[in-house]
C-alpha cells in the first residue's frame, strides 16, 4: 500500500509541520557542527596547552612577558625575536614550574629566537604551513598579559610577503585571530594540534596577527645545529617581469649582481624562473619567499625555461653580502648553558 | 698578614668560567690549545688522532671545569687531562705509526740548534737532518706509551722534572729514570741508522 | 753514537711540527659545534634513561630482579633514545612531568637546576618589581634591506 494515497494537495497544517521539522533538523545539524567544531578546538587546546609556555625576562627597556612553546622533547623552544632575542634572565613557566633557559640562537630577519631549557619536555609536532588555505582554521595558545593560557581560535586569511610596503624575510601567514599583547611567540596551530607558524606582530590592534611559517623556524634552527649561525643563501639575481609568461610564471632573468652565483651555475639573462628548490614560482613574490630558504653552500636545484625549454640546473648560492654581516653583528648567543653551582 | 698571592690570568679565567662566563672558558682553549697539540701529536704522531683527542680533552675539561679547585695550576690539570687521555687512546689503538705532519713550522730555520746542526759546507747534510728527524719519529714510536709522554714533555716540550711528576702523578725520581732510559732506546735506534748510513 | 746533547737538539726541533694557524683558529668553532651536538644527544640519552629507571622504581622488585632486568634496560634506553632523536614529528603530546627529583633506583647523580632557589628569586623580583611589558609586537622586528635575491 502506497503511503502517498491521499489528498495531492498538502494541508497547510502539514505544510507548517514540515516546515518546523526541516528548521528544526537543520537547526540541529547546525547545533551538532557548531558542538562538533566547538569539541575540536577543546581537543586541540587540551593536548597542545602542555607545551606552551609563559617566558618571562629582561632586556634593555625593562621586564617582559611573552609566550613560547616547545618543539622537542629536549627543551628547545621557539618564540618571537622580541620575548628572547635580546634578553637575558630568561624564565619558562609551565605549570607550577619554573625553569631558567639559555638562548640559543636568534635572528631578527625572520623574527625567531630559540630557547633552551634542561628538562623533558612535551613538545608540539611541526605541521606543514603549506597545506594551509585561504579560510583554513586555525587556532592559537598563549598568555595574555597577566592571564592563564588561553585558547584563540580563527582562520587563515592569506599569506603576505609584505606589510605596509615594506617587504619581510619570507612570506607570512596572515591570521584572523584575535591576539593579546604577551602573545608574542605563541604558536599557530592546525586543527591537528600541529605547530604550522609562530606569532610575529599584531595586525590593526589585535584583531589580526603575522606568523612565521613554522618551516621558517625550522630553517633557523637547521642552520644554527650546522654552522652556529643563520646562513641565508644569495643567487644575485635581479628580476623583472616576463613579457610572455611560461608556465604560469611571470619571473624573468633581467640582470645579475657582480659575483652572482647564479650566473657562474649557468643561469642567463632572459631565463624565465620555474622553480626555486621546492617552490613553484609564479610571481616574483613567490621568489623572495623562496629565497629565505637557501642556505649558503647548500646546493639548491632551480627549473627554468629557456627558448620554450625546461631546463633544470644545480646552483649553489653564496653567502648573502649585506645579510652575514646584519647576522653577524648580533651577539653570539650563549650556545652552552652555563648555570652552574658553585 | 700575608699579602695575597697576585692573581694570575688563569686563576681569573677559570673562576669566570665556572661562573658561567662561556667566553672565558674559549680563552683558555685558544691559550692551550697549541701547547696540548704539541704534546699530543708527538705522542700519538697522527694529525687526525690529534685533532680528535684535542677536541675530547677540552670537552672533557670543560665538563670538569666546576670540580676544578685550584689544587695544582690549571695548567697542570689540563695537561694531566691530556696525557692520561692520550694514553688511554693509545692503548686501545695499539702501534699504528703514520708520516708526520708534511708542513714544519718555516721558523725552524731561525731556530738556534737547527743552525748549528746543519751548519756545515756539505751541503748533504740539511737532507740527512730530514732523514734523521724522520728515523727518531719511528725511534719515538717504539717507546712504551708512557717513556715517549716524558720525553715529548721534557725534550720537547721543555718541561721541567717537577712539572711533569705533579701531570703525571709520579714521583721526581722515576721521571728522571724514564727519561733517561728512553734516551738510551733512541740513540740505539738512531745509531743503527747512522751506521747504515755514513 | 749520538750524544745526549745531541739527541735532546733533534727533540727539541720537533717542536716545530705543528699545524697552520688556520688550524687553530678553527679548532674553536669546531669545539662549539661539538659542544652544541652534545647539548642535545647528552639530553635525549638522559630522557630515555629517566624512563626506564623511573618504570624499574615504580615496581616493587627484589635485587635479583634489578640485575637481572640491567641488560635489557640497556637495550631498551638505547633503542628508546635512537626513536627519540629520531621520530621527532610523530611523537605524541606527553603529559608534562615537572623534572623534580624522582628516585633513580641505581643511584643515578643527574645535575638539575635548582627549582626552589629559582622559584623563591622569581617570586621576590615579582612582587618588588612593576608589572612587565607584555610583548605582541605592532611590526616585524626588521625587515628586507633589499629585493634582489
Amino acid at each position: 500500500m502506497s503511503w502517498t494515497r491521499g489528498p495531492s494537495v498538502m494541508s497547510p497544517r502539514r505544510v507548517f509541520s514540515c516546515a518546523f521539522l526541516a528548521l528544526a533538523c537543520a537547526h540541529a545539524r547546525a547545533q551538532g557542527n557548531s558542538d562538533a567544531l566547538t569539541q575540536q578546538v577543546r581537543a586541540v587546546f587540551e593536548r597542545a596547552q602542555n607545551a606552551v609556555v609563559k617566558i618571562e625576562a629582561e632586556d634593555d627597556h625593562g621586564k617582559l612577558s611573552g609566550t613560547g612553546f616547545f618543539v622537542d622533547p629536549t627543551g628547545t623552544l621557539y618564540t618571537c625575536y622580541s620575548v628572547g632575542g635580546e634578553s637575558h634572565d630568561i624564565i619558562i613557566s609551565h605549570g607550577n614550574m619554573k625553569y631558567p633557559a639559555t638562548r640559543l640562537a636568534a635572528d631578527p630577519r625572520s623574527g625567531i629566537a630559540i630557547l633552551k631549557v634542561e628538562a623533558r619536555t612535551p613538545f608540539l609536532p611541526a605541521g606543514k604551513s603549506k597545506e594551509l588555505g585561504v579560510a583554513s582554521m586555525i587556532m592559537t595558545i598563549g598568555y595574555p598579559m597577566d592571564m592563564p593560557i588561553t585558547p584563540n581560535f580563527g582562520c587563515v586569511g592569506g599569506w603576505n610577503i609584505k606589510f605596509l610596503d615594506r617587504y619581510f624575510a619570507t612570506a607570512h601567514i596572515r591570521a584572523n585571530v584575535p591576539v593579546q599583547r604577551g602573545e608574542g611567540g605563541a604558536p599557530l596551530l592546525n586543527m591537528n594540534g600541529e605547530a604550522v607558524g609562530v606569532l610575529i606582530c599584531s595586525l590593526e590592534n589585535g584583531s589580526g596577527a603575522f606568523a612565521l611559517p613554522i618551516e621558517a623556524a625550522e630553517k633557523v634552527r637547521s642552520d644554527f645545529m650546522r654552522f652556529g649561525e643563520v646562513r641565508p643563501g644569495w643567487l644575485g639575481i635581479k628580476f623583472a617581469e616576463a613579457e610572455k609568461p611560461f608556465d604560469g610564471s611571470s619571473v624573468q632573468v633581467d640582470d645579475f649582481v657582480k659575483n652572482a652565483p647564479a650566473e657562474k651555475y649557468g643561469l642567463q639573462r632572459g631565463d624565465i624562473l620555474l622553480r626555486v628548490g621546492d617552490a613553484k614560482i609564479t610571481s616574483p613574490d613567490d621568489v623572495l619567499n623562496a629565497a629565505f630558504y637557501l642556505t649558503a653552500g647548500d646546493e639548491v636545484p632551480i627549473t627554468i625555461a629557456r627558448n620554450g625549454e625546461k631546463i633544470e640546473l644545480k646552483v649553489q648560492p653564496a653567502e648573502h653580502p649585506e645579510m652575514a654581516h646584519a647576522t653577524a653583528a648580533l651577539p653570539m648567543p650563549p650556545g652552552i648553558p652555563l648555570r652552574m653551582n658553585r | 698578614m700575608a699579602e695575597p698571592a697576585p692573581v694570575n690570568e688563569d686563576t681569573e679565567l677559570v673562576a669566570r668560567a665556572q661562573a658561567g662566563d662561556p667566553s672565558a672558558f674559549d680563552r683558555l682553549v685558544v691559550k692551550y690549545s697549541p701547547r696540548l697539540y704539541g704534546l699530543v701529536y708527538n705522542m700519538t704522531s697522527n694529525h687526525e688522532d690529534t685533532n680528535d683527542l684535542m677536541q675530547d680533552i677540552f670537552a672533557k675539561a670543560y665538563r670538569s671545569i666546576k670540580g676544578f679547585r685550584g689544587k695544582s695550576s690549571f695548567y697542570t690539570w689540563i695537561h694531566s687531562i691530556g696525557v692520561n687521555m692520550t694514553i688511554n687512546f693509545l692503548k686501545k689503538r695499539g702501534r699504528r705509526f703514520q708520516m708526520s705532519l708534511d708542513d714544519v713550522d718555516a721558523n725552524i730555520q731561525n731556530d738556534k740548534e737547527f743552525i748549528e746542526l746543519t751548519a756545515t759546507s756539505n751541503p748533504v747534510r740539511e737532507a740527512d737532518l730530514g732523514e734523521l728527524q724522520q728515523k727518531l719519529n719511528e725511534a719515538m714510536m717504539k717507546l712504551s706509551n708512557e717513556h715517549r709522554a716524558v720525553v715529548t714533555m721534557f725534550d720537547i716540550q721543555g718541561m721541567p722534572h717537577a712539572e711533569i711528576a705533579k701531570i703525571l702523578g709520579i714521583s721526581e725520581g722515576t721521571v728522571r729514570s724514564r727519561l733517561f732510559y728512553a734516551h738510551r732506546q733512541l740513540q740505539a735506534h738512531l745509531e743503527e741508522f747512522r751506521k747504515n748510513n755514513i | 753514537m749520538l750524544d745526549d746533547n745531541e739527541l735532546q737538539k733533534l727533540l727539541r726541533l720537533k717542536r716545530y711540527e705543528q699545524p697552520s694557524p688556520e688550524y687553530f683558529d678553527k679548532f674553536l668553532n669546531e669545539f662549539h659545534r661539538r659542544q652544541r651536538a652534545e647539548m642535545l644527544r647528552r639530553s635525549a640519552w638522559r630522557i630515555a634513561w629517566d624512563r626506564v629507571t623511573a618504570f624499574f622504581s615504580e615496581q616493587t622488585v627484589g635485587s635479583f630482579a634489578y640485575a637481572a632486568a640491567t641488560a635489557l634496560v640497556l637495550i631498551v634506553a638505547g633503542i628508546t633514545s635512537l626513536n627519540i632523536v629520531t621520530s621527532h614529528h610523530e611523537a605524541v603530546i606527553a603529559q608534562a612531568q615537572p623534572v623534580s627529583a624522582q628516585p633513580f633506583g641505581l643511584n643515578t647523580r643527574v645535575h638539575l637546576p635548582d627549582f626552589n632557589e629559582l622559584s623563591n628569586q622569581t617570586a621576590h623580583s615579582a612582587t618588588a618589581s612593576l608589572r612587565p611589558r607584555y610583548v605582541m609586537d605592532a611590526r616585524p622586528v626588521s625587515y628586507e634591506p633589499t629585493s634582489s635575491f
